[in-house]
């Protein structure tokens, strides 16, 4: 039995889709969209004027402000336009839009494998190159991953998240289970920038292959780094819930893991920490999973930001039967696309492709108070009265109940026999108590 | 795909549900109470599956007409009110007449429920207001108790009713020979009482199933049952410490009670530690009664009295602020 | 028999025990009421709306007696009543002080003329709708229609109709602006009703993108302008404004416009 916390519920996971595709690297598109803004913060400006020439891994936007990160280009060729373009997060945003020439060819010095002895660098040197490369939080959201790794106090553990408690995603467990030696290099590099002995590496315990990888790459470069297995939960790749369970410290509401002296990233953002570091290379390119039921060959692919999603479902072979839902991330926390025609940006975990039965609307019923939404709340609050107090226009009564604590996980949704919109309730209830 | 295809459903995450829904719930419950009630008709003869019938119809047909008069969509289908009726007609003596049993079930649902503003928002039990109502009504045939396996339909008193003249003369020697039944009888059932209290084997096959599938927890069924069989261990006896606590807890509603009808989740607290005050609140009442009370047998009111202060306990057990230090 | 002329007669005189008591505690304890309270509450429109500041319209009312409150705060209440309330007062009713005139309008005809991204399902709430990527709409500055204006209205002034614009009624609105709070495109806004016109269309893009989107938009033709006698009309940011300072409420650009944009009250 693994490490846990309480609350939370195993999902049917549906991993079994795409978790066992080897990562393929898809094809370089002939024209990609790069939206400006791919990160919490201030949206970048534009580096390059229209019809100029770039190459791979130019940077093409630079970060504006303290927590802002820049944007670099993911193929070679000529930029055509920046204008508005669809953005699978904030509806539309402005965008490079890049033509192919073809060549694929690399910006100088992007991509050489470097010998680089990181002892030898400062705090600072690592993180100006880590600032550079446009890194950001890759498990969803986004965050500038130089301003969490300079912390304003001193931090005790580092953890890295592999649980990858989202159903259907499995582009976390193809990288540990593919490149565990290049995630253990990227680890060393956070650890030497945070300054921290204790690393934990958590990941969920149906995901035996990835754990033994790891502890196998470990034991053979003599690192100090546990792997530490968890129950198999939603959401146990939530952060807070992920310190409870490794460490039994709860981040008190309102403040962020340091304030528990801890520091946590996603795996796929060490991986490019240290490709960031070892091989001069900004972050143009990641590793999506395509998914679905109706997806013809469900997939793991290495694909250059700014494809748009269409050319993705394309190479899976397209779509058996009718779409009703394309998703951008995992069906819990995913967010729902209007069209396929949005670009791969550095937070998109997935795309999951939803047919006309797995979207069926449901009636809204009273609730029945059978309490399943407060035994699953992680953050221990009571999502029944929120959504009674939401849906009957009572807000001022909501106000002592911790709404902002509210993740918006939505295992409360999942779990309720009466099919409320508990978190539509809720977030109703965090725009009108703002 | 264009922009202008609306055929794309958008809607805020999570984009999963469960499979779990209220018919789903309610049926299964319905189905877990099917042996009891097969055991009833062996026991008691087959005319128990008519009583049943006529409490069901009873609670259907005025859940449909007060849909119909309150213009709502009709509930019917989420079994909710079948399991009204068959809740009801288990706690109906087995010789009532068809027609208390049909009464029966419709003022379950109709003061119980739909007064209330129908599912989920009723504050007692619909089956147990039900019940209370034939007992006031109609003591005389509420009390009517056959023996079991009757041919002549002789009347017996129930265990409990036996056990409460007993209790009063002090010089009878052990308990079990008070009430003519072994512990054997009263776990299969071989005794009076109502349709579906009797068989604690079957009703606990039911409720095991119900555990399984996580419809019920036992925090209530647990503390409700251990409460009654501590307290009834102290205080039953000819002296502390001395009564026999396993008739109290196989005799009467108690089984029947803790798992099926103190578990109701709209009338229950909503939090672990709500359920565990309150089946312990239940168990208390129980005894209260049973040994002091007026009644032989007490799980109906200690219920409905314990779902008056369901509120305040779901007040007071709310759980912990997540990372707040207390 | 005698037991019961016992308990007949016991009874009734408790009954007129208790009632000689209540008499005298009445008389005894009463508190001096301002009558004038009591008869402005009942002319006022009893609806509670708030707009005032005030706990309901009894707050009001007291306020109103105190001279703690201008009678023109209340917007639910007609110029007629406002008169009967200061004749209560003792006040010279004159022109200025019972003018409300002022209703809630929709800048915003779309509706099912206005394409849609996408099919949005969840929360009948435009708050919500409003976040769920940019809105269903085509238009982002149009409405939504999901109806938050209507919940909000104290009145039943406002109605969704059957081609999913919101309407206003101008007999039904009193102008209590929470409409105009609650609607998060910010499309509500108040006019005077003597001043006719409106332009029904917020939207602010380029009028090739707004006439692609909505056919129930202004497309910034200029034909208003041009046929305004009082030059009230100027077109900015692809919009038609009318400037009511110099609007005299002809309507001659109601009939001009091609895509019906500009409405009358």
């Amino acid at each position: 039995m693994g490490e846990t916390f309480a609350g939370g519920n195993h999902i049917t996971g549906y991993k079994e889709l795409s978790k066992d595709k080897q990562i393929i690297e898809m094809p370089i598109p002939s024209r990609v969209a790069i939206p400006l803004s791919q990160h919490t913060g201030i949206i970048c400006e534009p580096m390059v004027k229209e019809s100029q020439l770039v190459r791979v891994g130019t940077k093409i936007g630079q970060g504006q402000g303290l927590i802002s990160s820049s944007v670099h280009a993911s193929i070679s060729g000529k930029v055509t336009k920046i204008t508005d373009y669809n953005h699978p997060v904030l509806g539309v945003c402005k965008a490079v839009i890049i033509d192919s020439d073809g060549q694929d060819e690399l910006e100088p010095g992007v991509g050489v494998a470097l010998a680089r002895n990181i002892k030898l660098f400062s705090k600072e040197q690592l993180l100006e190159i880590i600032k550079n490369a446009g890194i950001v939080g890759l498990g969803g959201a986004a965050f500038p991953t130089q301003v969490k790794l300079n912390p304003p106090k001193p931090v005790e553990f580092l953890i890295i998240n592999g649980a990858e408690c989202e159903p259907y995603l499995s582009c976390d467990f193809r990288i540990m289970l593919e490149r565990s030696q290049d995630i253990l290099k990227g680890v060393s590099v956070v650890q030497q920038i945070l300054n921290v002995r204790k690393v934990l590496i958590g990941v969920e315990d149906d995901k035996q292959e990835a754990i033994k990888a790891l502890r196998n790459k470990i034991a053979e470069l003599k690192l100090d780094f546990a792997v530490v297995g968890l129950k198999t939960k939603y959401p146990q790749g939530a952060e807070k819930q992920l310190i409870k369970a490794l460490l039994d410290r709860e981040v008190p509401p309102g403040k962020l893991p340091f304030d528990v002296g801890v520091v946590v990233l996603n795996v796929g953002t060490v991986l490019a920490v240290g490709e960031a570091v070892f091989l001069n290379k900004p972050l143009y390119e990641r590793v999506v999973t395509v998914t679905g039921k109706i997806l013809k060959n469900p997939a793991n692919l290495k694909v250059r930001l700014g494809t748009r999603f269409s050319e993705l479902i394309n190479f899976c072979g397209g779509i058996k039967g009718q779409c009703e839902k394309i998703i951008m991330g995992g069906p819990m926390m995913g967010i729902a696309q209007c069209t396929d025609d949005v670009p791969v940006i550095k937070g998109t975990s997935g795309i999951l492709l939803l047919s006309k039965s797995q979207t069926a609307g449901f009636a809204e019923q009273p609730c029945i108070r059978c309490g399943r939404c407060v035994d699953i709340c992680p953050m221990r609050m009571l999502p029944y009265l929120l959504s009674q107090y939401g849906q009957t226009g009572h807000y001022q009564k909501a106000d002592g109940l911790n709404v902002k604590d509210c993740m918006e996980c939505g295992a409360c949704v999942y779990i309720c026999p009466a099919k409320r919109r508990i978190l539509e309730h809720i977030r109703l209830l965090k725009t009108v108590l703002k | 795909m264009t922009q202008e295809d609306t055929k794309i459903i958008v809607e805020s995450s999570p984009h999963l549900r469960s499979e779990e829904s209220i018919p789903r719930i309610m049926w299964t419950v319905a189905l877990c109470l099917i042996p009891s009630g097969v055991m009833s008709m062996l026991v008691f003869g087959p005319a128990t599956v008519w009583i049943i019938i006529s409490a069901v119809l009873g609670a259907v047909i005025t859940e449909l007409i007060s849909c119909r008069l309150r213009k709502k969509p009709l509930t019917l289908m989420d079994g909710s009110a079948v399991l009204t009726g068959i809740l009801l007609a288990y706690n109906l003596p087995p010789q009532s007449p068809l027609w208390m049993a049909f009464l029966g079930g419709s003022v379950a649902i109709f003061l119980g429920k739909v007064l209330f503003g129908g599912l989920g928002f009723n504050i007692f039990n619909p089956a147990l207001i039900g019940r209370v109502f034939l007992m006031a009504s109609f003591p005389q045939l509420m009390t009517r108790w056959p023996a079991p396996f009757g041919i002549d339909a002789a009347t017996a008193p129930t265990p409990l009713a036996v056990f409460k003249d007993g209790f009063a003369n002090t010089n009878i020697l052990t308990q079990t020979e008070i009430i003519n039944y072994s512990y054997s009888d009263l776990f299969l059932g071989l005794r009076g009482g109502c349709i579906g209290e009797a068989c604690i084997l079957a009703l606990l096959l039911g409720a095991a199933y119900l555990v399984y599938k996580q419809y019920i927890t036992l925090e209530v069924p647990l503390s409700f049952i251990g409460t009654v069989g501590i307290f009834s261990w102290i205080f039953s006896g000819s002296g502390f410490f001395k009564g026999d606590f396993l008739i109290h807890v196989l005799s009467g509603g108690l089984i029947l009670g803790a798992f099926y009808m103190a578990t109701d989740y709209v009338t229950g607290p909503i939090t672990k530690k709500g359920k565990l005050v309150f089946g312990v609140g239940c168990g208390l009442i129980t005894c209260l009664i049973r040994l002091w009370g007026g009644y032989p047998e007490g799980v109906s009111y200690a219920i409905l009295l314990m779902n008056v202060v369901t509120p305040l306990i779901d007040r007071f057990t709310v759980p912990k602020r997540f990372g707040e230090v207390r | 028999m005698n037991r019961i002329i016992l308990g007949i007669l016991t009874l009734s005189g408790l009954g007129f025990g208790f009632g000689l008591l209540l008499a005298w505690m009445s008389k005894k304890f009463h508190v001096e009421v301002d009558r004038r309270i009591m008869k402005i509450s009942e002319i006022l429109p009893g609806v509670n709306c708030g707009a005032c500041g005030l706990a309901g319209c009894s707050g009001f009312a007291e306020a109103l007696v105190n001279n703690a409150v201008n009678i023109n705060a209340c917007v639910a209440c007609s110029g007629e009543n406002k008169k009967a309330i200061l004749e209560i007062l003792g006040v010279q009713a004159d022109e200025t002080s019972t003018d409300a005139g002022q209703i809630a309008v929709m800048h915003c005809g779309g509706g099912m003329k206005c394409k849609d991204r996408f099919l949005y399902r969840g929360l009948k709430d435009c708050l919500i709708a409003a976040q769920t990527i940019g809105g269903h709409k085509a238009c982002k500055y149009g409405c939504l229609g999901q109806g938050n204006c209507v919940a909000v209205c104290p009145f039943g002034a406002i109605v969704i109709l059957e081609n999913k614009t919101p309407q206003v009624s101008t007999q039904l609105c009193r102008g209590c602006k929470k409409c105009v709070a609650a609607c998060p495109r910010k499309i509500i806004s108040m006019m005077y009703v003597k001043k006719k016109v409106y332009i029904k269309c917020v939207s602010r893009e380029k009028a090739a993108d707004k006439a692609r989107k909505c056919k129930a938009s202004c497309i910034a033709c200029g034909k208003c302008v041009k046929e305004c006698s009082q030059g009230a009309i100027a077109i900015n940011d692809n919009l038609a404004q009318i400037n009511y300072e110099t609007c005299v409420g002809c309507q001659k650009c109601v009939a001009v416009c091609p895509t019906k944009v500009i409405a009358v009250i």
